[in-house]
């Protein structure tokens, strides 16, 4: 008699064993799966995130060329270079010729560029390099446009540099360079 | 202003000797480097339609495409023409058509050229010419 109405009860607990193990197998998924979603969640809001922080320090990475809103006299130009050639211990018999360019329009801007070119003899690309750091610093809207190095020992180089600077002008008109060679 | 990520840097030389010397003066100074390399003005503008580079290394002296006519295509497509280039020749740059077509971001050295010294260059590159772009500029007011 109790083998037989055990049987029911037996199946009754397995069963109801089976259900609880099911919906625990369920709730572990859905808890995990929520997890994940969370997880994959954050990482792709970090990502985005990431992916600003990116744009933002390469924005910050471009540098716009810095106009003044008149010519800078030439006169004014050649002190601001002898300052940073005082600056970096080249002697001025260094600099063999120093000649201004025609000013010279940027890609259809308002802007002009203003090339001075700078032949030096006989000078160490050291002091080269602590003239262009010493020129470039003190003056924010002076840049090195080209530099041509040719050594003559084995320490010290015939340099060509141009050093530019630029301003803003609505118009087409092109300033005559003074001194300027033809 | 000088860049934490590896340089990305295109050789264009077709002297596979020449080559190997610059890619090794380069590797000597700088552990960061990725240096791609093109043996002829043909391939460098595939490469450049293709890739970004940091620097272009070029020297003048290429079969067909030469380096000025490389150089002259490179400096007038609005895309590549604020990559700076540092030009590697054997001849002498002071002639008269080299000076009045020099083009901005350019930088010229004669050969030859130790390792520390081609350092300093792209030092020099690095430091002036890496994060200047052709923008509206910024106005400064004289004081």
């Amino acid at each position: 008699m109790s083998t037989t109405n055990q049987a029911p009860i037996r199946q009754t607990r397995i069963a109801t064993a089976a259900l609880l193990t099911v919906g625990l197998v369920i709730g572990l998924l859905w808890s995990s799966n929520q997890q994940l979603q969370a997880a994959v969640s954050n990482q792709a809001a970090a990502t985005t995130q990431l992916a600003r922080d990116l744009l933002a320090i390469e924005r910050l990475q471009i540098k716009p060329h810095v106009a003044s809103e008149f010519d800078m006299p030439q006169a004014d130009v050649m002190a601001r270079i002898q300052a940073a050639m005082t600056a970096a211990n080249i002697p001025s018999n260094a600099l063999a010729s120093s000649v201004p360019q025609a000013p010279r329009r940027l890609n259809k801007s308002s802007l002009l560029e203003v090339t001075q070119r700078l032949s030096f003899e006989n000078v160490r690309l050291e002091g080269l390099m602590r003239f262009l750091f010493q020129v470039t610093a003190d003056n924010p809207g002076f840049e090195i446009s080209t530099i041509a190095l040719r050594p003559t020992t084995e320490a010290r180089y015939n340099a060509d540099i141009g050093i530019s600077h630029f301003f803003v002008r609505e118009d087409a008109t092109t300033r005559k360079s003074p001194g300027a060679q033809p | 202003m000088i860049s934490h990520r590896p340089l990305r840097v295109l050789l264009i030389e077709d002297d596979e000797d020449h080559a190997d010397l610059a890619e090794a003066a380069v590797a000597d100074c700088r552990h960061q480097t990725e240096l791609e390399r093109a043996t002829s003005g043909e391939q460098a503008l595939e490469l450049l339609q293709t890739s970004t580079f940091d620097l272009l290394l070029l020297d003048l002296h290429l079969p067909r495409l030469s380096g000025r006519e490389l150089l002259a295509k490179i400096k007038s497509d609005t895309r590549l023409q604020d990559t700076p280039i540092v030009v590697l020749s054997a001849s002498q740059y002071l002639d008269e058509q080299w000076r009045d077509c020099r083009p901005p971001r350019t930088c010229y050295v004669e050969k030859p050229i130790t390792a520390q010294q081609l350092d300093t260059v792209i030092q020099m590159v690095e430091h002036f010419w890496f994060a200047i772009k052709n923008q509206t500029p910024g106005i400064e007011t004289p004081s």
